[in-house]
């Protein structure tokens, strides 16, 4: 009967909970992403979205419910392992690697594979150096797509809120995922960097990749996104198109508050 | 002169090559290991019970194994002990513990071991320790005092190069790459699928691994090793020559190595003894190294070289002379661009 939509989702996430201590910071919550969309993810403070994040990508285990990526369970495997089935991620707060430059960090975002064996540093060099060139061209083009390449030598712990920002977009995209989860990009952003941001991640999902957002910043999801989820008391409490979730009477009294909907 | 010269020079190989240890595990991957010299000492006892003949030729000695072999076992049996120990230490230290737990249990470890081996009689002869060390290849050469001498300086500078070497290799390497990038915020390296345990881990090894090679050098040089060898002291001061060097660079833990360990301590044996106070001199040493820190930290926190960058391809020589405009603080607007660049004043932040 699902068998329809479930090959069109990337990612399902059925009946997840978790909570801390007494407050439950996911309570029963069920979605799942179409695969090539860009699906944002809103709802007042507190209503679950980072946790919800932070459960699909592994950085904490939930209570119980479960995630899958392409049909494949995922829940509580750990971020390592979830991202190198290609779930990558970014954080509310920029967590660029300062003491390497702006290009090693686009550079050691790239998928593992066997180049970081020690047995190659030693003994397969040329294959290395051949790699190191190729993944060189692709990170200096991210970086150029996203305005960052005059940066490239320069130690990313010098770079502005917003640069950083962009850096952990084009970490983001050198890595090759299968979807993203993009946790509130835009915090410290300037508008102009936002829409290069747009720009950058709606190449990303034509490159396809699927994208999940979450923002505060409605104005951005409605043009970025094709399919919103709200969130409320770490629920599912609404979802569709913006002007749908308008029109939702629950999702409006939660979230969105009574002037937005003749908006 | 000469053997003075060479003896230095000689005691300034093995500590360079101790001292990249350290920076493997500290420098490369940012583990503060407070226990580090244990190695060192794990090291000089492996190799030590390994070409030493066996105890009961001596009376009152007792040590294990006493397997007379030749200086080349022994010297890779310190490598591998000490790396096999730390492989077993490690594993259960990096599971968990970070930062200053992290270097509470290697200072709880190294009380632990230095007790164990200054206590244990039968395992390492206790307090007084293994003597009598041969000198490697010295039947086979049959050189003059001083032409051993010498050869000794020459092997001990072959280790130092390779070590040095394959430390750089690495460090230029994808490997060494994701192991910084562990250090510079490790949940960041496990969201883009670092195996940040193992890194870690592997990191700590090669550490252990060195520390070993320079033990058995040590043991060789000396003739002999005992818990008097490895104060906690001997850890503390080797910080203090990455510090001064500059951490995370290889030839910056020897250069730091060179100053704060070899010169400094040669130069101020030469300030005239205090009085009848024969404490002054050591003491002096000390308080001068301490300074050197100071003065390090206050006028180049980042060491006299600091960190390279890794770049393959045309970026490695502007990658490596980077820290220059960093070390002289000139603006950061003055990057070369990299490649065609699309707007110069583009990323700067409206």
């Amino acid at each position: 009967m699902a068998t329809p939509a479930r090959s069109q989702a990337c990612l399902e996430v059925t009946d997840l909970y978790k909570s801390f201590g007494g407050v439950t910071a996911v309570n029963g919550c069920t979605f799942s992403v179409r695969r090539g969309s860009i699906t944002g993810l809103v709802g007042p403070n507190g209503a679950g979205k980072s946790t919800v994040i932070n459960l699909i990508s592994g950085l904490i285990r939930p209570d119980r419910g479960a995630v899958r990526l392409e049909g494949e369970e995922i829940g509580g495997r750990g971020m390592e392992w979830v991202s190198r089935r290609g779930l990558v991620r970014t954080f509310q707060v920029a967590r660029e690697w300062p003491a390497l430059t702006v290009l090693e960090n686009v550079i050691a975002a790239a998928p593992a594979g066997h180049r970081e064996a020690i047995w190659r540093a030693l003994f397969a060099r040329r294959a290395l150096n051949a790699q190191g060139r190729a993944l060189e061209a692709r990170a200096l083009t991210l970086l150029e797509r996203l305005k960052l390449a005059p940066l490239a030598q320069e130690r990313a712990g010098r770079l502005s809120g917003g640069q950083k920002r962009l850096l952990e977009f084009a970490r983001v995209a050198m890595a090759s995922p299968k979807i993203v989860l993009l946790d509130e990009p835009l915090a410290g952003v300037n508008p102009v960097l936002a829409e290069e941001l747009r720009a950058a991640i709606t190449d990303l999902r034509d490159r396809g990749a699927t994208v999940m957002i979450v923002e505060h910043n409605l104005g951005f999801v409605e043009r970025t996104c094709d399919h919103v989820i709200v969130m409320a008391t770490g629920r599912v409490i609404g979802e569709g198109t913006m002007s749908d979730l308008r029109r939702s009477p629950q999702v409006v009294e939660a979230y969105l508050g009574r002037g937005a909907a003749h908006a | 002169m000469f053997e003075y010269l060479v003896s230095v020079g000689t005691l300034a190989a093995i500590t360079s090559v101790i001292a990249l240890g350290l920076n493997s595990r500290w420098g490369l991957s940012g583990q503060l290991d407070l226990g580090y010299y244990i190695y060192v000492a794990l090291g000089a006892y492996i190799d030590g019970v390994l070409t030493l003949p066996s105890a009961h030729t001596q009376p009152d000695v007792s040590y294990i194994l006493g397997l007379h072999l030749p200086f080349l076992a022994g010297f890779a049996g310190a490598g591998l002990g000490a790396g096999l120990v730390s492989l077993v230490v490690g594993a259960v230290a990096l599971k968990n513990l970070r930062g200053d737990y992290f270097a509470i249990v290697t200072v709880a470890a190294t009380i632990i071991g230095y007790t164990v081996i200054s206590q244990y009689k039968p395992l390492f002869n206790g307090y007084n320790g293994l003597y009598g060390a041969s000198q490697p290849f010295a039947a086979s050469l049959n050189l003059s005092p001083q032409g051993y001498q010498a050869f000794y300086f020459g092997l001990c500078v072959v280790v130092l190069v390779a070590v040095f070497v394959v430390l750089e290799l690495l460090r230029r390497s994808p490997f060494g790459l994701a192991v910084k990038a562990v250090r510079e915020n490790e949940i960041a390296a496990s969201a883009f699928g670092k195996r940040t345990y193992l890194l870690r881990l592997k990191a700590y090894v090669i550490g252990g691994v060195v520390a070993g090679l320079g033990g058995s050098l040590f043991m060789h040089y000396i003739t002999a090793f005992n818990p008097a060898s490895w104060s906690p002291l001997e850890t503390f001061l080797l910080y203090g020559a990455l510090l001064v060097g500059g951490t995370a660079n290889n030839l910056g833990a020897v250069v730091g190595a060179l100053i704060a360990l070899i010169a400094f301590p040669q130069l101020t044996q030469l300030i005239p003894a205090l009085g009848s106070n024969s404490n002054a001199g050591p003491a002096i040493q000390n308080i001068v190294i301490g300074l050197l820190i100071f003065a390090v930290l206050l006028f180049r926190a980042a060491g006299i070289l600091p960190e390279l960058t890794t770049m393959s391809g045309q970026l490695r020589t502007r990658g490596a002379w980077n820290w220059r405009r960093r070390a002289t603080g000139q603006a950061a607007d003055s990057a070369e661009p990299a490649g065609p660049v699309v707007d110069p004043a583009g990323p700067e932040e409206a």
